[in-house]
C-alpha cells in the first residue's frame, strides 16, 4: 500500500468540508488531509515555520476568494473604483507569494478566482473595463501567466465546477452560518478534479484504451449489415454521435493515449470498416493493437495489456454490452471500466468527462507515443522475420546518445521517473522543481538516454543517476522505458555509470534494488548485469570498464 | 403535508450526503436513534452545520410544504437543538405544520 500523500488546505474561507471528501477517494494516491486556520493565506505562504507546514506536506492546494487576497477587487465589489493596473500588482503579490511557498511544497494545486453568480457587477455593461466580470477575467489570465512558468504548481478551474452545480453552487445559508460560500456539490466536483489532478503528478493516469466496435466506435453489427451500412456520420443524430466518440477517442490519442480493439467480429471484416468507411475517424494506423475475434475479452484486455507492457491499472475498457463490461470489470477489477450511456447521443460527453487520462504535463513523446508503438509493430514484424535475438537487435541499426540533463528534458525526465514502474531500482518519485535541485548538488550527475534505429526516433527513453559517497558511486535512479525492453539499452546505462567512476576515481559501482509490487523486470536485469549481488546490492570494481553491446552505437547528446 | 417516513427519508438522504465528508469509521447510521450532537455524535460543528444544510435541500426537493430549517435551528439555544435524526424529524414536522 503507498504511504498516505501529506496534503494541506490552505484557504481564506472554511475549507473544511474538503478535507473528508478528498481522503474518502478511493482512488490513489491515498491522502491524509489537513486545513490551515482560514483566513490565514499569506502568512502560511511566505511563513516557512508556518504551522500548517510543521510535519512536511506532498501537496497543497490554495484555494482563495478573489476578494481575500486582492484588496482592490474588494473595493470593485463595493462599488468603489479600483485601477486596473492595481489590481493587477496585487495579483503579482501573492502569484509571487505561490512561487515561494511552491519552493518547499512539491505540488501546489491553485483553484482559480469565481464570485457568485448573482454578483452581476455593471450588469449588461459588466464585461467593460472596470466591471466586476472583466476585472475577475484579467486577474485570473494574469495569474495564470505568472504560474505558467512554475511547474509545481498547476492552477485548476473552478469555473467548471460551479458550472457543473449550478445556480445552487454558491450558497449564501453556508456562508453566513459557516464562512463557507460553495455548496457541498462545489466541492464534490472539486475534490473529483483535485484528486485527478494530483493522481496525475503521480504519474498515475490511465494509458491505454481498450474499444469496443459494433456499437461503440459506430451504429451497427458490421458483420451482418455491412460497412457500407454503418450508422456512422453523415445527417444523421445518432450517426454524428458515433463520429463523436471516434474524434474524442482521437483527441486522446493525439494526447498520448493508446487506443485498441477488442471486438468480438471477423477480424478481416473489422478491419475493413476501419479502412473504406468514408467517415471514419479512426482508421487501423490509430490502433497499437488489436485482438479481433471471438474469445473472451476480458482475456484479450489483459492480453494487449501484456503485449503493451503495460500494468493492467493503466487500462480503460470501453463497451456498450453490460454484460462484456461485467466481464472484464469481474476478471480484471484494476482495469477502469467505465458505465456507458444507454443513450448512445451522450457518449462522447461521457467519454470527454473521464478525469483518469489527466497528466502532469503534456511531452513531444506523449503526443508521438502512437506513432511510436506503431513503429514498435513494425519492429515486432522484422523480428519475426529474422532467426534470433541476437540477429534482430544487431538488425535495428540502434543509436543511443546519452547527455546530462538538459533543462528542455526535464519535463519528460520527470514523466519517465514517476511513470515508469517496470524497469526503476529505486523507484524514486520526483517533481522538476526537487530533481533540478537534487541534480545540482556536489558529487551528483544524471543523464537522459534517446534512442533511433532504423524503424524511428523513440525520444527520451532512459534516465540513470548516480550520487557519490565515500568511495563509491552508488546509482540512484535507473529507469528505462517498457518501449525499448530487450534492446541492451540497460547495459549502455550501466556503462555509462561505470565509466563516470572511473573517470571520477571511484573504486566501486553500488546498485541498491528497492523491491515494488512491479519492478521485478529491473532486478532480473541487474542478476545478468555481471555485477556482484549481496542480498539486492549490485557492486561493480570501477577499474574494471564495463562493455556495452558493439550492436548499439553510443553518441554523446550535442551540446 | 408529508409524513414521518417521507422526512426521514429526506433526512437520510441528507445522512448519505454529509457521510461522503466523513471517515469510514464517524459515518453515520439512518436510525432515528442516530445522535446528531453531544458526546455520542460523530459530527462536529461543520458536520451538524452541513447536515443541516443538507437535510434543508433534502426535505424541501422531497416533501412540502418547504421549511427554513436553517434559519429556525439559528433561532433555538444550543440545548434545544435536536440531538438525534429522530427529533430533527419530529422538529422538520412541527416546522411544516406550523
Amino acid at each position: 500500500m503507498t504511504a498516505a500523500w501529506r496534503v494541506v488546505l490552505i484557504s481564506d474561507f472554511n475549507v473544511g468540508s474538503l478535507r473528508g471528501l478528498l481522503e474518502n477517494d478511493e482512488a490513489p494516491p491515498p491522502l491524509q488531509v489537513t486545513t490551515a486556520p482560514f483566513g490565514d493565506v499569506a502568512a502560511a505562504l511566505v511563513d516557512p515555520a508556518h504551522p500548517a507546514l510543521a510535519a512536511g506536506a506532498d501537496a497543497a492546494v490554495v484555494w482563495t476568494r478573489p476578494e481575500g487576497v486582492v484588496p482592490s477587487f474588494g473595493d470593485l465589489l463595493a462599488g468603489r473604483d479600483a485601477a486596473l493596473e492595481s489590481v493587477l500588482i496585487e495579483v503579482d503579490a501573492f502569484a509571487a507569494q505561490l512561487a515561494a511557498f511552491a519552493t518547499r511544497v512539491p505540488r501546489v494545486l491553485v483553484p482559480t478566482w469565481v464570485v457568485p453568480t448573482h454578483l452581476r457587477g455593471l450588469g449588461a455593461i459588466d464585461l467593460r473595463p472596470g466591471g466586476l466580470a472583466r476585472t475577475l477575467v484579467e486577474m485570473n489570465h494574469r495569474l495564470l501567466r505568472r504560474l505558467d512558468d512554475l511547474p509545481a504548481i498547476v492552477a485548476c478551474d473552478a469555473q467548471r465546477w460551479i458550472a457543473a452545480v449550478g445556480p445552487a453552487a454558491h450558497d449564501a445559508r453556508a456562508w453566513y452560518m459557516g464562512k463557507i460560500p460553495f455548496a457541498a456539490e462545489v466541492f464534490r466536483e472539486a475534490a473529483h478534479d483535485l484528486k485527478a489532478a494530483l493522481a496525475a503528478s503521480a504519474g498515475l493516469g490511465r494509458k491505454l484504451i481498450v474499444v469496443d466496435l459494433d456499437d461503440t466506435l459506430w451504429g451497427g453489427l458490421v458483420g451482418e449489415v455491412g460497412w457500407e451500412s454503418l450508422v456512422l456520420g453523415g445527417h444523421d443524430p445518432v450517426g454524428e454521435a458515433f463520429a463523436d466518440v471516434q474524434r474524442a477517442l482521437q483527441a486522446l490519442r493525439r494526447r498520448g493515449i493508446l487506443l485498441a480493439i477488442a471486438s468480438k467480429n471477423d477480424e478481416t471484416v473489422a478491419l475493413e470498416a476501419l479502412r473504406r468507411h468514408p467517415e471514419m475517424v479512426l482508421r487501423p494506423d490509430d490502433f497499437v493493437a488489436w485482438r479481433i475475434d471471438w474469445g473472451d475479452k476480458a482475456a484479450h484486455v489483459a492480453a494487449l495489456a501484456r503485449e503493451l507492457n503495460l500494468d493492467l491499472d493503466a487500462v480503460v475498457f470501453i463497451d456498450d454490452s453490460p454484460a462484456e463490461r461485467a466481464r472484464v470489470r469481474e476478471a480484471l477489477p484494476q482495469v477502469l471500466v467505465p458505465e456507458w450511456p444507454e443513450q448512445k447521443l451522450l457518449r462522447a460527453a461521457a467519454l470527454q468527462a473521464l478525469r483518469c487520462f489527466d497528466v502532469a504535463a503534456v511531452s513531444a513523446e506523449d503526443r508521438a507515443r502512437s506513432e511510436l508503438y506503431a513503429a514498435e509493430r513494425r519492429r515486432g514484424e522484422a523480428r519475426a522475420a529474422v532467426t534470433s535475438v541476437a540477429d534482430w537487435q544487431r538488425s535495428l541499426d540502434l543509436q543511443v546518445t546519452v547527455g546530462t540533463l538538459a533543462r528542455p528534458d526535464l519535463k519528460r525526465v520527470v514523466q519517465l521517473l514517476n511513470k515508469t514502474n517496470q524497469m526503476n531500482l529505486r523507484t524514486r518519485r520526483t517533481t522538476e522543481s526537487e530533481l533540478a535541485a537534487w541534480a545540482e548538488g556536489a558529487g551528483r550527475r544524471l543523464w537522459a538516454l534517446r534512442a533511433r534505429d532504423r524503424f524511428g526516433d523513440a525520444g527520451l527513453i532512459g534516465v540513470v543517476s548516480a550520487e557519490r559517497a565515500g568511495d563509491a558511486v552508488h546509482v540512484v535512479d535507473f529507469v528505462l522505458s517498457c518501449r525499448v525492453f530487450g534492446r541492451e539499452i540497460e547495459r549502455v546505462m550501466v556503462r555509462t555509470v561505470v565509466e563516470h567512476a572511473r573517470a571520477a576515481g571511484a573504486a566501486t559501482v553500488v546498485a541498491e534494488y528497492l523491491p515494488t509490487p512491479r519492478n521485478a523486470p529491473t532486478l532480473e536485469f541487474w542478476r545478468r548485469s555481471g555485477f556482484a549481488e549481496q542480498s539486492g546490492v549490485f557492486r561493480w570494481r570501477a577499474s574494471d570498464p564495463y562493455l556495452a553491446p558493439d550492436f548499439i552505437a553510443i553518441e554523446p547528446a550535442a551540446g | 403535508m408529508a409524513d414521518r417516513a417521507q422526512v426521514l427519508a429526506a433526512l437520510y438522504a441528507a445522512l448519505d450526503d454529509v457521510n461522503l465528508q466523513l471517515p469510514a469509521t464517524s459515518r453515520l447510521a439512518k436510525s432515528e436513534g442516530t445522535a446528531l450532537l453531544g458526546d455520542a455524535a460523530a459530527l462536529d460543528s461543520l458536520g451538524f452545520l452541513n447536515l443541516v444544510l443538507a437535510a434543508e435541500t433534502q426535505v424541501n426537493a422531497r416533501c412540502a410544504p418547504p421549511v427554513n430549517l436553517a434559519e429556525r435551528l439559528l433561532e433555538l439555544d444550543e440545548s434545544s437543538l435536536p440531538a438525534t435524526v429522530g427529533a430533527l424529524a419530529t422538529f422538520v414536522l412541527e416546522l411544516q405544520g406550523s
